[in-house]
């Protein structure tokens, strides 16, 4: 078992919000979702794999190695995008390239020529001059032009549009294909991993909620709905959330097997987006049931 | 290979996969020792997870359906005509099951269900 | 390192552009301040490149990229304070580039004059200056120590000129320490002279690695 990262017992405590024990590991070759709501802790998570800020509690491993003891070693070996630009505005894409590419022994200049022509970046113009979606297909370009085996991607779609996400998409999908690659990648617009995710980590409130596989998960979960008369009474227990509107109740149940023989036929019983799970788990008051 | 997934269907991706794939191989439309896409490529392509594709490469081993060889990929397994008859025979009682059941919360009995089957023939 | 320094450089094109113009202003107006003048100029462009190096990486937040490239934060730290000397470096050539015209133009400008003593006092006082002001900036960030950094480039302006003062009054001290100097040989003198100098900025680059260690960004 190769795990590329492996978090145990992580706490950070700041003023106001605290992160309290969390613990998840990720192993080569597949992409982590890692979900919440805004505020929930997922940047501060990032930030601590990266070491932006200090740890007061618990183990952060990368590659197997400490991230703290063997920083130089570990950051050599991720690719990171995030979601604000730190990158320098007055410089020009090329100048940027070549501010970064020392850092990195195993830079590879002729994969970062492939992105830039596959992307369509413009080398000479200013990054201040780039549009959301190019700044962070540069920032992707860089992250991956140094053989990372480790992506770590903090909001990267936040504010983009839908077809600069999917080709984000497409660049991930072949990106996995050799298996040697693996994916951090934190955000709260779910529609982006419901395809492409392997596991799902779900984060609230500083604690991890979930961590599995989006398989079990979207399994083992369902959405329940049925009329306003509907007798939950055998089954309150497995219900996640409910939600009731003028015509009827919707809910996150668990335990999918289980439910279906409780309620039977008097329910409609469907799959649940990451939307629904992410929703219905931090409880909030104006949550909806997305349908397909 | 030809692909069609739902993702408003209830069932699990990985079944519909299943499903499609011993469809091709019965169908014949899958020749015994083709190799199939990797896992890894089949879920780029499909745009779904690498262990969805897993599971149903799994599940499609278990069933015999198709080998995998360390190192090497998968392939369609030598067409077992015993097997797939015996896969036939599962589904028509499952179907039947379900006929049977429907009938009970009607109240239709035994002996109108074997009419029914008998016009249907006829047809 | 080479790349942080070219960094901080490029990242200021317009400025360095202003520097320029600056220089040239300064040449033609300090004229009648004697060593002073060069050390000033120095000094003051020295600043203005420096700190605005910071203010580009505060703007742009891009202390969060360097901590997240494999490079060491005490290189980070070390290629701050090396850039002072390459900007003394470059801030002394264009001011002996820009006396150069003036001569070939034959231009009918005084200007002050560009003596060893006064390139050493622009080291010295940029030294001096960065020493201090930049233990504030890696524990502060550039923003907040803003105003505390503009008070301490007064203040060592003011110290400079009332230390030159102090030295034309008391003469006799002068004197002696000519004396002084004069037995010793050169190399004696500019190890008297940097010695400090060094242990200074050096301590004050291990108060800024602390800080920056422990900063979190």
């Amino acid at each position: 078992m190769d795990k590329i990262v492996e978090i145990t017992g992580l706490s950070k405590h700041y003023k106001g919000f605290s992160l309290k024990n969390i613990s998840f590991s990720l192993e080569r070759g597949y992409i982590m979702g890692f979900i919440g709501p805004n505020g929930a802790g997922k940047s501060t998570t990032i930030k601590l794999m990266m070491n932006l800020v200090k740890k007061d509690g618990g183990q952060i491993k990368l590659f197997g190695l400490d991230h703290e003891k063997d920083e130089i070693a570990v950051k050599e070996r991720i690719g990171f995008v995030y979601d604000e630009n730190c990158f320098y505005d007055e410089l020009t894409v090329e100048e940027m390239k070549n501010f970064i590419r020392p850092f990195y022994r195993r830079w590879d200049e002729a994969a970062f020529k492939r992105y830039v022509r596959e992307f369509g970046l413009p080398l000479n113009k200013q990054i201040k001059r780039l549009s959301k979606g190019m700044k962070m297909k540069f920032a992707l370009a860089a992250a991956l032009s140094h053989h990372a085996e480790l992506l770590i991607m903090d909001e990267p779609t936040s504010g983009l549009d839908p077809l600069v996400r999917n080709e984000l998409l497409d660049i991930l999908r072949t990106l996995m294909e050799d298996g040697n690659t693996s994916v951090f990648f934190s955000t709260h617009i779910t529609s982006d991993l419901d395809k492409i995710a392997d596991y799902i980590t779900l984060i609230h409130e500083g604690e991890i909620l979930l961590s599995t596989t989006k398989e079990e998960l979207l399994e083992e979960y369902c959405i329940v709905k049925g009329g306003k008369n509907l007798d939950l009474s055998a089954c309150r227990e497995l219900f996640i959330g409910l939600e009731e509107s003028r015509y009827g109740i919707a809910g996150l149940a668990r335990n999918k097997g289980d439910v279906i023989k409780r309620l039977g036929g008097s329910a409609v019983i469907e799959r649940p987006t990451l939307e629904d799970i992410l929703l219905f788990f931090t409880s909030r008051s104006d949550s909806h049931v997305s349908s397909h | 290979m030809n692909f069609i997934l739902s993702n408003s269907a209830n069932e699990p991706i990985y079944l519909q996969i299943v499903k499609q794939v011993k469809e091709q191989i019965i169908k014949g439309e899958l020749s015994e020792g083709e190799a199939l896409p990797s896992i890894r490529n089949l879920a780029k392509e499909l745009k779904i997870s690498v262990i969805t594709a897993k599971r149903a490469y799994d599940e499609l081993e278990k069933e015999g359906f198709i080998i995998t060889i360390g190192g090497k990929g998968s392939f369609v397994a030598p067409i077992n005509k015993e097997m797939l008859r015996e896969n036939r025979i599962k589904r028509i009682e499952e179907k039947l099951s379900e006929a049977l059941a429907e009938a009970k919360l009607i109240g239709l009995t035994l002996e109108e269900l074997q009419e029914m089957m008998k016009l249907l023939d006829e047809e | 390192m080479y790349h942080l320094i070219k960094k901080d450089l490029l990242v200021q094109k317009r400025a360095l552009l202003l520097a320029l113009c600056l220089l040239v202003w300064f040449s033609l107006t300090f004229s009648g301040m004697g060593i002073a003048g060069l050390s000033l100029s120095v000094l003051a462009v020295t600043y203005f490149l420096t700190f605005g190096a910071s203010a580009s990486d505060e703007k742009n937040r891009s202390d969060r990229l360097l901590v997240s490239l494999p490079v060491r934060k005490s290189l980070i730290v070390a290629a701050k304070y090396v850039s002072v000397y390459v900007i003394v470096a470059l801030t002394l050539f264009l001011v002996y580039f820009i006396q150069l015209v003036i001569k070939f133009l034959q231009l009918p400008v005084d200007v002050f004059p560009f003596t060893l003593e006064g390139a050493a006092g622009s080291v010295a006082a940029s030294t001096l200056y960065c020493a201090l002001s930049f233990p504030l900036i890696f524990k502060y960030g550039y923003m907040k120590s803003r105003m505390v950094n503009f008070i301490l480039f007064f203040l060592t302006i003011g110290g400079s000129s009332f230390f030159l003062d102090w030295f034309q009054e008391n003469a006799g001290l002068i004197q002696k320490i000519k004396e002084f100097f004069a037995e010793r040989s050169d190399w004696e003198t500019a190890a008297l002279f940097v010695t400090p100098a060094l242990v200074i900025y050096i301590l004050s680059y291990c108060l800024s690695l602390s800080f920056y260690r422990k900063r979190e960004f």
